[in-house]
């Protein structure tokens, strides 16, 4: 054997040995990293936003005349008949619009998905102030393009939320109330926003807030939805 | 990682208060109040544009934030609004018995999507848009300074076997 391979092969045994091992820790490492607990993550989030859910009585937020709700964006869809839809929820059921409008006013929310902390953090917000909602006869659903089966398993992990959760396959849905943005290129996919839509009793698109981010002041939508239920003084 | 913290990043940038603009109508008058964070924004530039699209009027709010002009006829028209060198996107201003609806409104810039949306064997996967993922770090932290020591090992032996087979010859 030539001398120069009696010094290159050790040298190249050390080597792979060392990478082989290399690549065993880092596959290891990255194995026994624990999942993140987005339930969690997601309050964390809230409380980066300010967010506190809200302790006095409806009646008393209703009647705080120094209060100055957020103004509704611009949006294409404003005064008009919020566009009809029947998608499926959490446990596989047909939910409509239409049909439930003919009980009262609905909020409409957009959220990414349970997929990250912003995405999904303010369902865990309207969880939170959902009695007043319904002391005011609101519907509040929330949709993403989350598979049922996904939002199932979420709900097995952290618990389920007290509103419907729907399935938006192909964000359809979404596209019709501008929160997702087909891309221009067929095939490429599309961008997306949070949308948070108040919808009145006779199906009209009163007031709307689209963005990056998710919007968490449950007080301006309860101040909405009592204006158009003449429950403001 | 670093793609969520630019996500949160980004999200908190986006929760910095866009101005609010007021419309009321008074004697066939449109005025205008445009505030943010309270206060009055100044020297804003108004363009005005009747519901066919053309071009009705332009302006600037005062000190006070304000800014008044006649109220277009017909069934809408659009209002944009330029404060420094941002244009906000077009508020479209309905013509109602009361004066204009909505008569409160927050702006907007863009309205740009945070994400693309992926679906990936049935799982959904938000991919965050280029311009938000920050440059990967190489300096090293707590996690790759391991990989660094072994990189420094590897690199010794093989530069000790080199001048070993240097001398032999």
């Amino acid at each position: 054997m030539d001398d120069r391979w009696r010094i290159w092969a050790p040298m190249l045994v050390i080597a792979a040995v060392v990478a082989g091992s290399t690549a065993l820790y880092v596959s290891r490492k990255s194995a026994s990293h624990p999942k993140p607990n987005l339930a969690q993550e997601a309050r964390l989030d809230l409380t980066s936003r300010n967010f506190r859910p809200l302790s006095t009585s409806l009646e008393a937020l209703l009647a705080d005349k120094g209060y100055e709700p957020v103004p509704t964006q611009t949006f294409s869809l404003f005064r008009q008949q919020a566009p009809d839809f029947t998608l499926k929820d959490s446990s596989g059921k047909p939910w409509s619009l239409h049909e439930h409008l003919k009980a009262g006013p609905v909020l409409l929310v957009f959220y990414y998905g349970y997929h990250c902390n912003h995405c999904v953090s303010q369902l865990f917000a309207l969880n939170d102030d959902l009695a007043k909602f319904s002391e005011l006869g609101v519907e509040v659903v929330a949709v993403s393009a989350d598979p049922v089966e996904t939002t199932r398993e979420r709900f097995r992990q952290y618990g389920p939320f007290k509103f419907p959760v729907l399935s938006d396959p192909g964000n359809e849905v979404a596209k019709k109330y501008e929160t997702y943005l087909p891309h221009p290129t067929p095939g490429k996919e599309g961008d997306l926003l949070h949308g948070t839509f108040v919808i009145t009793r006779q199906g009209k698109l009163m007031w709307a807030n689209r963005g990056d981010g998710p919007f968490t002041e449950n007080r301006t939508l309860l101040h909405e939805f009592a204006k158009y239920e003449g429950r403001l003084r | 990682m670093s793609a969520v913290a630019g996500l949160i990043l980004l999200c908190h940038l986006s929760t910095a208060a866009e101005p609010r603009v007021a419309f009321s109508v008074k004697d066939g008058w449109v005025e205008l109040v445009m505030k943010q964070d309270g206060k009055p924004v100044a020297d804003a530039v108004v363009l005005i544009h009747d519901d066919r699209g053309q071009s009705f009027g332009e302006g600037q709010t005062d000190e006070n934030g304000e800014a008044t002009f006649p109220q277009p006829r017909g069934e809408s028209f659009v209002v944009e609004i330029k404060s420094g060198s941002e244009m906000a996107d077009p508020v479209r201003l309905l013509n109602v018995e009361s004066g204009v609806e909505p008569s409160r409104v927050l702006l907007s810039y863009g309205l740009r999507a945070c994400c693309r949306f992926k679906d990936e064997g049935g799982e959904a996967v938000l991919v965050p848009l280029t311009r938000w993922t920050p440059a990967p770090t190489l300096v090293p932290g707590e996690s790759n300074r391991w990989m660094w020591l072994v990189g420094g090992v590897v690199v010794f032996i093989a530069v000790g076997g080199l001048a070993a087979c240097a001398r032999r010859r």
